[in-house]
């Protein structure tokens, strides 16, 4: 009698595990197919793709595209500032970056949330160089809330008064940056702009080695330790589903935020 | 033994329904990169163009180099009598200092600020009590711009700004100065 009401126990949790196992499953589905609804009955057969993209100056740099297969296809037109970009003290280099959902087929991307983390270091001889300072790096950035950081080497460049968006400031090290875009990007949209170009910091010139003739005082010349290396700028954009888009969220970056009427706000 | 493998069965599926259901959600991202080389150089030169008792000076930052400082000093006999010409520099001592950094690069922050020009006109040979032939030499140097955002309290140094917003200072090590085939002509 024991062992036969033992086993009614074993059914029933066998009959809850399933039901559990059933119900996850199909929310699980529900969330990799943000766009089927019942009034759009041929977006199961044809489900819509996700494709985002890194702009500057408004033409793609980096994008990827889901292929409606099960695997994404990545395209890098182009580096950021080109093949043998060079930059001098005193000198800007312009590079307006903005991100955009979609811009080459906008019928078929589904809305997203996005971030940015924007990486700056030094890199010599094709290898990072620990020993250079990313704060003399000097990034102008535009469109933020927030306070940025210019000893960390972030600037502000202002805010667009018609800015499609505002770019929320989540933490900021003097290497990397993590911007989060309060607005839902649609198909075909366009962020506002966040980045605008980037300089290094004068007081590199102050970081010299120097030799000296032999009367000992005069220097025939400067070999400064900044000298041929290289910076290195990294603009990683993630994008995420607008459907359940605080849980997505938490789950794909561990953030908490909140939308409220499509605008994504970060939690304290 | 049947309840042995019932009692497996559930839990692994009990494991099953308690995976995260991150990757259930649509997500994905992309990079774009850049990479920017860094050339730091000092270099300037010097050309003179001697007519009469007349001699024009004209140093030049080389092509790419970053700013740098000039200064000029005049060597000559004391009965020689010289008069100088030249915007922007300033008597401080034994030197003349130009007041804005020359460099190497056309644009932003010293914008056609490559060349300048220091013009020294010495007295006549007929003024001089003897025939003998009197020397004039102009020895410059040059010392690299650095870079501070405290204003400096002395020495030579130019404030740069962004409209009405100063960026930084550049200023002037003369401590420190760079070997150059300094000595102009004589005259």
């Amino acid at each position: 009698m024991k062992k036969k009401n033992l086993s009614y126990v074993y059914l029933l949790l066998l009959i809850f595990a399933i039901g559990i196992l059933g119900f996850t499953t199909v929310s699980g589905v529900a969330a990799a197919e943000p766009n089927i609804t019942s009034d759009d009955q041929s977006s199961v057969m044809n489900m819509k793709i996700m494709g985002v993209s890194v702009l500057k100056n408004g033409d793609p740099v980096s994008t990827i595209v889901y292929d409606g297969e099960g695997g994404w296809d990545k395209t890098e037109t182009t580096t950021l500032f080109g093949s043998d970009a060079s930059l001098k003290v005193g000198e800007t280099i312009d590079a307006s970056i903005t991100i955009a959902n979609g811009i080459d087929n906008e019928d078929e991307k589904i809305n997203v949330y996005t971030r940015v983390i924007i990486y700056k270091y030094w890199m010599e001889d094709n290898e990072k160089d620990f020993s250079a300072d990313p704060a003399k790096i000097h990034v102008a950035l535009k469109n933020i809330s927030g306070t940025v950081n210019s000893d960390l080497g972030w600037n502000m460049a202002g805010n667009d008064e018609d800015a499609a968006g505002t770019w929320l400031l989540d933490s900021q090290t003097n290497e990397k940056i993590i911007l989060y875009y309060d607005s839902l990007l649609e198909a075909g949209d366009v962020s506002a702009e966040l980045m605008k170009g980037l300089e290094i910091d004068g007081s590199i010139k102050n970081d010299y080695k120097t030799e000296y003739l032999d009367d000992g005082k005069t220097i025939i010349g400067y070999d400064y330790l900044y000298n041929g290396k290289s910076i290195k700028i990294e603009v990683e954009l993630d994008a995420v589903q607008d459907h359940s888009a605080e849980k997505a969220i938490k789950a794909a970056w561990g953030r908490n935020v909140t939308v409220n009427d499509g605008k994504l706000s970060l939690n304290d | 033994m049947k309840n042995k493998l019932l009692m497996l069965v559930l839990i692994f599926l009990l494991l099953l329904v308690s995976v995260p259901s991150a990757w259930s959600y649509f997500f994905t991202y992309t990079k774009a990169t850049g990479t920017i080389t860094i050339n730091l150089l000092d270099d300037s030169d010097i050309d003179e163009c001697v007519v009469d008792n007349v001699k024009e000076v004209t140093v030049t930052a080389k092509p790419n180099s970053d700013p740098v400082f000039i200064r000029v000093r005049v060597f000559k006999a004391s009965d020689v009598a010289v008069s100088y010409q030249g915007d922007g520099w300033i008597l401080n001592g034994d030197y003349y200092y130009y007041n804005i950094p020359i460099d190497g690069v056309d644009g932003d922050p010293f914008a056609d600020n490559t060349t300048i020009n220091f013009t020294v006109t010495m007295s006549s040979e007929a003024e001089y009590a003897d025939d003998e032939t009197r020397h004039v030499a102009v020895v410059y140097e040059g010392t690299p711009a650095l870079f501070t955002t405290v204003q400096p309290t002395s020495g030579t140094y130019w404030t740069q700004k962004d409209g009405d917003t100063v960026i930084g200072y550049w200023y002037a090590n003369w401590e420190k100065t760079l070997t150059q085939p300094a000595v102009g002509g004589e005259n």
